[in-house]
Order: structure tokens, then C-alpha cells, then sequence
């Protein structure tokens, strides 16, 4: 062989060979082997939720349709009449509330104030007041041995005497460096000739242990007080309003609440008769697999004990039909106590406080009339066995504004808050940290020495590297706290939804996401600008244009497309991220109203409950309908941002 | 127009210098154009003149001076903004910008703060034509340049040099991209332009020296080894090397 290889010098049957491959196709295969797992791995997943979500929809309308049959859909309208006036009833005690509060001004916090101050002042005196009681356990051990000369009584007494001093010594001390400027809201009214009356009140607490004088007398002042704003002509308008709104709502309420039972009942047994055929199948398999005879029979008992004759709903529903008389007169006296109600109301000019304002703006902004006119409408055409139709149950999923699960009551599944909350978070995150990324990436890609260059970018960089868990950490911990604490101040005022008033908001999410997604709009950011030509900034610098002139005008729009898809590549990063959002964006299931209010987000709610579901419930089937949501919504704003990307790179 | 004395260049803080001591006068309203071999530092002294070299940090002129207009242009008085508004630039890539033909004339223009549609509709207007591509892209003033073909490209880079009317036009190598029917076009223009501007020009092909110029410099390794009328530089050079290098024995 070896003597004919020079005749064939281009042979390859040189090459080492292996279960008959070469080296090459090896290398070929292994590459076009993991390319083709990952499309499989993709295709089970979509596939996979699909499977999951799939069941969502039938069985949800079939719930929907039991909330109508069983009556409990119009006992909410009920409900719900009732509580649009209950609302106002509440708007009024607020109302009240807040006036004193802004009349008393300084006066009204100068016990929390006096709380504050002494809870802080007890932390710095721990110690002396460990000495004094050990003193007072000593002297009282002392006092009762049989043999007690005076001198130790003495002695004893001494040195419970000089705790005594030193606890006096250290409190005063404590409390003189204590200044309304130490006061944690900031936004507190404060007067100064409070402060050295609430030392001392804070003195004498410690060392006596009674209440201070100082704090009765305010006490009594504010009640004085309270009581001559109580008299004020229209803040007694007012209780009389607060007083007309309620007036119908107990009644009400026990009329609504009796019914209630009933439905459940209803519920109850229609939910078992669904049930029947799950159960039934269970029970089949169980005596397939029973394993002695007495097992057997006791399953095939529990079989036939099965309810399998579908409840008579109609029978059922006849007292909830029967109580529509009640009703009428129920919801003329809710009309009643509207028009009384408004009648008293005073006007908003007479108060002083701002917050007072705004409840009695929002009072006069309702309009519970149209929410009980309409109520009434459909509580009028409301028929039981009028079936949720595919459409309906839809749109009651993607448009619904409630999310309520595990309720005794009935759940909903309207993805409408969560998706806003993941929306809302994703677009304050994105207003943070598009300014930073692409300026950032502008000045190192174009004005930046070489020197900043090598130190800016890795520092970029490495806040990717940051687990977003210790993020979550920080809002939960510092961030929070610290944007409650400084939106007090006068300063932020004017923007609108300052002051903030929980520590777990949109914003601060907003903020700690913006972190997360500036490394990802940065670093593609700068990779468009790098791909722009260099002609382009010679050719203008040339014409005699500034190098902000050349930025703004040429380079920046050469890669505008390239800067597009990095914003919605970091979009893409924001909305899907999890830990963050579980944390620190507070957690409550509504449409959020502002900017700084808390919220929940699609998969804060995907993380929080899935591991409490039962497979194939209804409840895990919303949120599989959640995670395909998505899915695709990431899914999209890849393929989008890819497509400008490819349109751009032609 | 432009006196280049006893210029020493460097791209490193003088540890190697790219140019000699080179001394020339270009004067007004010609065409001169610089020849050499490739690294003969021809492209340094031409981006010397508007000062692009400021985009390399490490650069400086270690010894000498150039003075355009009578000024000393490496002054610490002297912005070079300034300085590139009255010196066009064309490049040896053409290089429009990703606009459309008519943003890409009105640039200049535009960045100078001038905003009267008239003004720039006339000022493009009159660049196209002084650029000989009027005709060609009257009616599609607002497509794409990059739409053009390379030696329409070429010409709108000098369109939209002319535009701003500066007083000198450099060129480095505007042809070297161009097939012969464009670069004739391009070559035609430039003895059109001779009328108002003074135009230096690099060159690597010496028959477009020859055609076009005025007045020629020879350099070699970054020094200065002959300058004068182009005829006298071709046909009776006074200098060996340079006899050699036009007549093709090096080069």
C-alpha cells in the first residue's frame, strides 16, 4: 500500500476514521447535533405550555358559568351597589380625619413624635438600665435575708441610689441630642417650643415611670381641640353626611350576606357534580389497582355513593329571583342616602388640609348614582341560566381587572393588573435607563480617552454579573426605605406621585431593573455605534462640525435602528425578570394608579404561586396562560428587535 | 494660499517623524498635487493642512510651521472647526452619509446654522451643478445617496464639499475607487473647479498628476525631494530619484 500512495497523492484514506467517521464530520455532527436539541428543547417548551394553558379556557368558562347559576354573580351586583356608597361613608371619616390632623399641625405629632424620641433614647441606655434593675433585685433579696445588718440595707440602698443618678445622667444626655431634624418622616410638622417639653417628658417617663404630665396636657389640648373642630358648622355637615351614606349599609349588608349562604350551598353541590367525572375516573383506576377485595368493595361503595344527578338549579335559585322585591327597596334607599348625603356635603373651599381637599374632591368626583343606575341594569336583565359564551370567558381573561384566587367566594382570573404592573415597572425602568445606557455609551465609544475606555466599560459590564437576588436585597432593604424617606421632602413635591408612601413600589423596581438593563442596552448600544463607519465621522468633522454635532446628527441616526434593538433587547431583559419584582414591587394584585404606587407582575405572580397549585386545576392553568403570555411577549420583542437589527445591517 | 516651512511631523510625540523638514508654497486657484511612493507621508502633509491629524492624540508638528491665509494654523488661537469650514475635504473612499442626496449637500450648511429653505435649496442646487451631478439627481434629490453609483457618490462628497464655498479643496486619492469613466468625470471636474478654489490633490497614478495639475510634489520617505511646474517635474526633472520613480524604475 504504502509503495502506491505517491500515484494517488490526494487520497484520503490517510485520515484516521472512527466507527467509519472522520475527524471532520465529527466536529460537524456534534455541532449540528446541539443545534438541533436546542430547536427540539424549544419546540417541547412552547409545546409544553400550550399543553398546560390549553385546559384554561374550557374550564374557566365552565366556573364562570357556575358563579351565574348558583346566583353568587348577582348577589356581587348587590354587593357592589353597596359598597360604591359605603366608599363615600369612608371618603367622609378621612375627610374629618385629615382636617384635624393639618389644624392641629405641630401639635397632632407631638406624641408619636414623644414615642419616636423615647424608643430612640431607651436603645442608648440599655446598659444603665440593666444596673438599676440588678440594684432593685439586689436590695429586695437583701431586704428579705433573716440576718440583715443596716449597713448592707445601707450600702445596698447606695448603690440603687447612684443607678438611679447614672440612668438620670444618661437619658438626659440621650435626649439632648435629640432634634426634629431626627424625626424619620420628614414631612411632619414641627415647632420648636415642643422640643425641650418633650426631653423632659421623655426624662421623667425613664426615671419615674409614670406618664408625663406634659403628654396629659397635650393630650387634653388635642381633645379640646377636636372637640371645637367637631363644632365647626361644616365639619358637622360633614359627620352628617358620613352619617346619611351609611345609613342603608348594614341593612344591606345582612340582606346580601343571608343570600350569600344560599348561593354557596348551590355552589357547593354544583362543584361536586362537575367534579363527578374526575372523580369517578380516580376511583376506577384505584379499583383496577385495588389489591385485596375489601379494598375493591369499599371503592366500588364510594362509587355508587356518587352524586351523579346534576343539581336543579332552577329550584335553587328561586329564593335569589324571590329576593329582587327586597331589593327595589334596598336600592331606593341606597338612592336616598346618596341625595342626602350630597345635600350636607360641605364645600371644598372651607377646608384647609390639602389631603382633606382631595377626599372631598374624590367624593364629589364619584358618581355613585351612574355605578347604582348601571348595577341596576344588569342586575334587572340578569338571567342564571344565561351561559358565559368562549368569547366572554376570553375577554374575561386578557381584559379582566381582578385577579382573586383561593377565595371562598369565587376566583377570578383577569391578567389585566398583572400585566400592567409588568409594564408599568418595565417602561419607569426603561426611562431610568435609557438616558444612562446610550449617553454612556456614546461618551465611551466617541469622546472618551482610551484610559476611560478600559476602566468605564468593564465596570458597565460587570453589573450584569450581579445576581439579581442581591439587587432584590438592596430594594428590599435600603432602597425602599430611602426613597420613603427623601420623596418627603418639599423638594420632589412637585412631582406628581411624591411623596411616596410604601417602601415596595413601581419606582423602586423601576429603579434596580434600570440597573439590570443598562448593561444590556449599553453594551449593544456600543456595538452599533462601533459598527458605524469611521468615514462618517471624518467626512463631517471635515465639514467643520463639532463633535456633538457629528454625534447628533450622523452618527446617531446611521445607528438609530442599531440603538432601537438594544432598548427593546433591555425591554425584553426587564419584563422577564423575576426576583425583583417578587421583592420589591410590593405585591398587590391592581391596576397600578401611579407611577410610585405598589403593584404586582406577571411573573412576580408565576414565581409566588405556582408551587401551591394542584396540576391541572384551573388555577394552574392561569397562570400556564400567564407564562405563554409571556413567552410571547418575549418572543415578539425578539423577533422585532432582530428584524430591525437585520433591516439595519443590510 | 498655503506655506508649508521646515514641517517635522509626528504620529508618536516625535519619536519617529513621518515628515522631514518639508518647505513648498502652494499658491491660489491652481492645482497641485503630491505623488510618492505608499507611506511616503504624501497623505500626512495633505491632513496636516485641515488639521484632521488632531484626531490622532499622539500626533503633533515637532518643528516648523503652516501658515493658510497667512495664518499659523497650529496656533493655540486658530479652532479648527473653524479652520475646516474654509478647507473641503474628499476623501479616497467616498463617503456619504446614510441620508438622503440633498440632506447630504445641505449638511455643511446645516451644521453652520443655517436653516432658510431657499437659502439651502439654492446653495444645493448650485453645488450639484458646480459638481456636474445636477442633471444626473435633479429628480431624486430626496433617495438615498447610497443609492448612487460609485463615481456619483464620489462627486456628491465633493458637491457637498463645495457646498460650505471654502477657499481650498483638499483631495486624497478621490480616484483610487473609481473605474476610468468615472475617474474621467471626477478628473474633468477638478480642472473645473480650478476656477475658484485652490485644490491639492494626492495621487498615486501619475498620469492623473500629469493631466490635471498645475504644479507637482515629489516626496519620498517622508521628505520632500522635488517640486515644481508639472511639466518641469515630468518631463525634465532636476532630481534622479524622481526621474526614476515617474518613470516607473521604482515606485
Amino acid at each position: 500500500m504504502k509503495d502506491l500512495k505517491p500515484s494517488k497523492p490526494f487520497s484520503n484514506a490517510t485520515s484516521r476514521k472512527f466507527l467509519g467517521i472522520t475527524k471532520q464530520d465529527f466536529i460537524k455532527y456534534f455541532f449540528g447535533g446541539n443545534a438541533t436539541l436546542a430547536v427540539i428543547i424549544i419546540i417541547a417548551i412552547v409545546w409544553f405550555l400550550i399543553h398546560n394553558a390549553s385546559t384554561f379556557f374550557p374550564q374557566y368558562q365552565k366556573k364562570l358559568n357556575l358563579y351565574r347559576i348558583s346566583g353568587q354573580e348577582i348577589l356581587d351586583f348587590y354587593a357592589k351597589e353597596n359598597n360604591a356608597v359605603a366608599e363615600l361613608s369612608g371618603l367622609c371619616v378621612q375627610a374629618r380625619e385629615y382636617e384635624i390632623q393639618d389644624r392641629l399641625g405641630a401639635l397632632y405629632r407631638v406624641i408619636p413624635i414623644y414615642s419616636e424620641f423615647k424608643a430612640k433614647s431607651l436603645k442608648k441606655i440599655i446598659g444603665e438600665r440593666k444596673e438599676l434593675k440588678r440594684a432593685k433585685t439586689a436590695l429586695s433579696k437583701i431586704k428579705i435575708k433573716p440576718s440583715v445588718t443596716n449597713t448592707e440595707i445601707k450600702n445596698a440602698e447606695d448603690y440603687l441610689n447612684n443607678c438611679k443618678n447614672s440612668l438620670k445622667k444618661a437619658i438626659s444626655a440621650a435626649v439632648n441630642k435629640l432634634d426634629f431634624s431626627q424625626v424619620k418622616n420628614k414631612s411632619w410638622p414641627t415647632d420648636k417650643k415642643y422640643l425641650q417639653p418633650i426631653r423632659d417628658a421623655i426624662v421623667e417617663n425613664v426615671t419615674t415611670g409614670k406618664k408625663p404630665q406634659f403628654i396629659s396636657d397635650i393630650e387634653a389640648q388635642e381633645a379640646k381641640k377636636i372637640a371645637e373642630i367637631d363644632a365647626l358648622p361644616f365639619i358637622q355637615d360633614l359627620i352628617k353626611s358620613k352619617t346619611a351614606f351609611n345609613k342603608p349599609i348594614p341593612a344591606m349588608n345582612t340582606f346580601v350576606e343571608e343570600l350569600r349562604i344560599i348561593a354557596d350551598k348551590t355552589k357547593a353541590q354544583g362543584n361536586k357534580y362537575n367534579d363527578v367525572p374526575n372523580t369517578k375516573a380516580s376511583l376506577e383506576k384505584a379499583i383496577s389497582l385495588a389489591k385485596t377485595t375489601e379494598i375493591k368493595q369499599e371503592k366500588q361503595k364510594e362509587l355508587n355513593r356518587l352524586y351523579t344527578i346534576e343539581p336543579d338549579y332552577n329550584t335553587f335559585i328561586k329564593p335569589i329571583y324571590a329576593s329582587k322585591e327586597s331589593y327595589k327597596i334596598h336600592h331606593s334607599a341606597l338612592k336616598e342616602a346618596i341625595k342626602s348625603g350630597f345635600s350636607t356635603l360641605p364645600d371644598t373651599s372651607k377646608f384647609q388640609g390639602k389631603a382633606a381637599k382631595a377626599f372631598i374632591k374624590d367624593i364629589n368626583d364619584a358618581d355613585p348614582a351612574q355605578t347604582l343606575a348601571e348595577l341596576n341594569a344588569k342586575v334587572e336583565t340578569w338571567k342564571h341560566d344565561e351561559k358565559y359564551s368562549m368569547g366572554q370567558t376570553v375577554k374575561g381573561f386578557f381584559f379582566g381587572t381582578e385577579w382573586t384566587t383561593n377565595s371562598s367566594w369565587q376566583d377570578f382570573y383577569g391578567i389585566l393588573p398583572l400585566l400592567t404592573g409588568s409594564v408599568a415597572v418595565a417602561i419607569v425602568a426603561l426611562i431610568i435607563a435609557v438616558p444612562f445606557s446610550v449617553g454612556g455609551a456614546i461618551y465611551v465609544n466617541r469622546l472618551a480617552s482610551k484610559a476611560e475606555q478600559t476602566f468605564i466599560k468593564p465596570f458597565i459590564e460587570f453589573i450584569q454579573a450581579i445576581p439579581s437576588i442581591v439587587l432584590a436585597f438592596f430594594g428590599y432593604v435600603v432602597l425602599g426605605a430611602l426613597i420613603q424617606e427623601y420623596s418627603q421632602s418639599w423638594m420632589f413635591s412637585w412631582i406628581p406621585g411624591f411623596p411616596v408612601e410604601d417602601q415596595y413600589t413601581i419606582l423602586n423596581a423601576g429603579l434596580l431593573l434600570a440597573l439590570m438593563a443598562v448593561p444590556t442596552i449599553f453594551t449593544l448600544c456600543e456595538d452599533a455605534l462601533n459598527n458605524v463607519p469611521k468615514a462618517y465621522n471624518e467626512a463631517s468633522l471635515a465639514l467643520g462640525a463639532t463633535k456633538l454635532q457629528t454625534i447628533l446628527k450622523v452618527i446617531l441616526p446611521s445607528c438609530a435602528s442599531g440603538v432601537i434593538a438594544a432598548i427593546l433587547l433591555g425591554f425584553g431583559r426587564i419584563i422577564g425578570e423575576t426576583m425583583v419584582v417578587l421583592l420589591v414591587l410590593g405585591g398587590k394584585i391592581s391596576i397600578p394608579d401611579s407611577w410610585t404606587a405598589s403593584a404586582h407582575s406577571m411573573t412576580g405572580i408565576l414565581a409566588q404561586e405556582i408551587g401551591e397549585v394542584n396540576e391541572g386545576s384551573l388555577h394552574w392553568g392561569a397562570l400556564f396562560m400567564v407564562a405563554l403570555l409571556l413567552f410571547s411577549i418575549a418572543l415578539g420583542i425578539n423577533y422585532v428587535s432582530q428584524r430591525i437589527l437585520n433591516n439595519y445591517s443590510k | 494660499m498655503i506655506n508649508i516651512n521646515n514641517v517635522s511631523f509626528s504620529y508618536d510625540k516625535g519619536k519617529t517623524e513621518v515628515l522631514k523638514n518639508i518647505s513648498l508654497d502652494i499658491p491660489e486657484k491652481k492645482v497641485t498635487s503630491f505623488i510618492g511612493p505608499s507611506g511616503c507621508g504624501k497623505s500626512t502633509l495633505l491632513r496636516c493642512i485641515n488639521r484632521m491629524n488632531d484626531l490622532v492624540e499622539t500626533s503633533m508638528i515637532t518643528t516648523g510651521q503652516i501658515d493658510v491665509m497667512g495664518q499659523n494654523i497650529n496656533s493655540k488661537e486658530v479652532d479648527p472647526i473653524e479652520l475646516r469650514k474654509h478647507i473641503g475635504m474628499v476623501f479616497q473612499k467616498y463617503n456619504p452619509f446614510p441620508k438622503s442626496i440633498y440632506d447630504n449637500v445641505a449638511y455643511g450648511l446645516r451644521i453652520q446654522g443655517i436653516k432658510n429653505k431657499k437659502t439651502l435649496d439654492q446653495a444645493v442646487e448650485r453645488s450639484l451643478r458646480g459638481a456636474a451631478l445636477w442633471d444626473e439627481v435633479k429628480d431624486r434629490l430626496k433617495d438615498s445617496a447610497l443609492g448612487l453609483s460609485g463615481g456619483q457618490q464620489q462627486r456628491l462628497c465633493i458637491a457637498r464639499a463645495i457646498a460650505v464655498q471654502p477657499k481650498i479643496i483638499l483631495m486624497d486619492e478621490p480616484c483610487s475607487a473609481l473605474d476610468p469613466i468615472a475617474t474621467a468625470k471626477v478628473e474633468e471636474l477638478i480642472t473645473e473647479l480650478r476656477e475658484e478654489f485652490t485644490i491639492v490633490i494626492v495621487t498615486h497614478s501619475m498620469q492623473q498628476a500629469s493631466r490635471i495639475s498645475d504644479h507637482t510634489a515629489f516626496f519620498y520617505l517622508g521628505e520632500l525631494i522635488e517640486y515644481g511646474q508639472t511639466d518641469t517635474i515630468f518631463q525634465n526633472p532636476s532630481k534622479k530619484r524622481t526621474e526614476d520613480y515617474i518613470s516607473g524604475r521604482f515606485g
